[in-house]
């Protein structure tokens, strides 16, 4: 930001270098503010950006407050949007890994379209090659930590329950029968 | 040992490995089941049961022409499988039979490494429902049958033979006949009927699971039939009922360790079934209803 000119009309004018502060850092600003002002983006020149803001009570003091403000608020966009730049590949990253997460674990169809090759053959994305123990125990562990929150449903609890170890609880299995054979032997 | 391609077809077992004793390896009792019927009960749960046994000294043991029988728990949690499967292929092992569920094998490259490590490597793949309902129950679980048969489409892919083994419950005995159609068009050359052994969670929920004997004969009978039709080994608890090609002998491993020794009351269940076995072999030309 090279100039500030205050107007008699109310009206306060900045110019930002675009070197600086690139136009989307500028826009951020600029919507940040839009609630106490009236804010005019216009080319000021080659790599130059003006823009006119005056707030809605009128006030002279408060229009030179916000465009102190609007300064302020340019340089934290500018910074925070080359943080992203700077972090882009870990955010993208984690961000598909907690998708695929949600998404659960590929089907058989998909198992079916992944390249197979040699080097694959001891891959296991659906966690076959775990033990039952292994692979439930863990799931047990969450439920009874989503037990304690109270935002926690019953329904949420019971569909996340996994299949009753095979000494755990004889009736659990019980209804589970593709057959009701009590009555056959 | 020469290595084969996967495309080479393995030699099927022959008539004469019926003589061939059985050597069997437990590796371990880890298993990504939790089958209603399971044996080893405890002895999964303790400690170590995830660790493999000494089984580099097991195979050193293998005499030329046995046939060797990996065990678990399921053996295709351990990484080494493929190694030992080499192990005792190098011993001279006339056959290589593991014990499996077959889920790990819906990975078609798991399905090659196996086939690749011996081309005298059989599997004995467990199934235990015609449909996913009946199976998963039987496992406890969900999504187990469609990795299964997966496997069985993909070891059938790699020309790997395998024998299908059902464990007859109250839940299934009804479908057997299913079951020996489900096996074969998977590709199976063999099915063994197995009645619930009385180990384990077995003995203790064995009011649940042993069906009555005189209501599982004609399903029983009914499924021999359909498996001779369709030109399948049948081999019921350790009996083979029929084999016109050989197949049975080499494809099944047997039980492996258990829980605890039998109890009595348990022993007189087990007898009673292996008695249906003695029938079902003496009518194996009739079908299910001459049997009852």
């Amino acid at each position: 930001m090279s100039e500030t000119t205050m107007f008699d009309d109310g009206w306060v004018a900045l110019e930002f270098d675009e070197e600086l502060y690139p136009r989307d850092a500028i826009h951020g600003a600029a919507y940040v503010l839009i609630d106490r002002c009236y804010l005019h983006l216009e080319r000021a020149g080659e790599k130059r950006i003006r823009v006119r803001l005056r707030t809605k009570t009128g006030s002279a003091a408060d229009t030179r407050a916000c465009a102190g403000d609007f300064g302020n608020e340019a340089l934290g966009q500018a910074w925070r949007r080359q943080l992203a730049a700077d972090n882009r590949v870990l955010i993208e990253a984690t961000t598909a890994r907690g998708l695929a997460g949600a998404a659960g674990p590929p089907g058989l169809d998909d198992l079916l379209a992944m390249d197979i090759g040699d080097d694959t053959a001891f891959d296991d994305p659906l966690g076959i090659a775990m033990s039952w123990e292994e692979k439930y125990t863990k799931k047990k562990g969450d439920k009874a930590a989503r037990e304690d929150a109270p935002a926690t449903t019953a329904t949420e609890a019971e569909a996340a329950a996994p299949p009753a170890a095979p000494d755990a609880s004889a009736p659990a299995l019980a209804p589970a029968s593709p057959d009701s054979d009590e009555k056959a032997g | 040992m020469v290595p084969v391609s996967p495309a080479a077809p393995a030699p099927p077992p022959t008539p004469g490995e019926s003589r061939a004793s059985r050597r069997a390896v437990t590796v371990g009792f880890a298993c990504n089941n939790a089958c209603v019927f399971c044996a080893q009960g405890e002895r999964r749960a303790s400690p170590g049961a995830g660790a493999p046994a000494d089984v580099a000294a097991l195979i050193a043991a293998v005499e030329p022409g046995e046939v060797v029988a990996f065990l678990g728990g399921e053996p295709t949690l351990a990484a080494d499988l493929p190694a030992w499967i080499r192990a005792a292929a190098a011993r001279g092992a006339a056959r290589v039979v593991v014990q499996t569920n077959g889920r790990r094998l819906a990975y078609r490259a798991y399905a090659r490494a196996l086939a690749e490590a011996s081309p005298r490597l059989a599997l004995d793949v467990s199934l235990h429902g015609a449909t996913a309902a009946m199976h998963d129950y039987h496992t406890g679980v969900p999504g187990s049958f469609a990795q299964t048969v997966q496997g069985l489409r993909h070891a059938r892919a790699e020309r790997l033979p395998f024998g299908v083994t059902t464990v007859v419950t109250r839940s299934s005995f009804r479908h057997l006949a299913e079951i020996v159609r489900v096996a074969h068009a998977a590709g199976a050359a063999a099915v063994h009927l197995a009645p619930v052994e009385p180990f384990g969670h077995a003995a203790r929920t064995a009011s649940r699971l042993v069906p009555a004997p005189e209501m599982v004969l004609p399903h029983l009978g009914r499924a021999v039939a359909e498996a001779q039709r369709l030109g399948l080994a049948v081999q019921i608890g350790d009996r083979v009922v029929s084999d016109p090609t050989g197949a049975a002998a080499g494809l099944f491993a047997g039980l492996g360790e258990v829980e605890a020794p039998p109890r009595e009351a348990s022993v007189k269940k087990k007898v009673s079934l292996v008695m249906i076995a003695d029938q079902g072999r003496a009518g194996e030309h009739g079908n299910g209803d001459e049997l009852a």
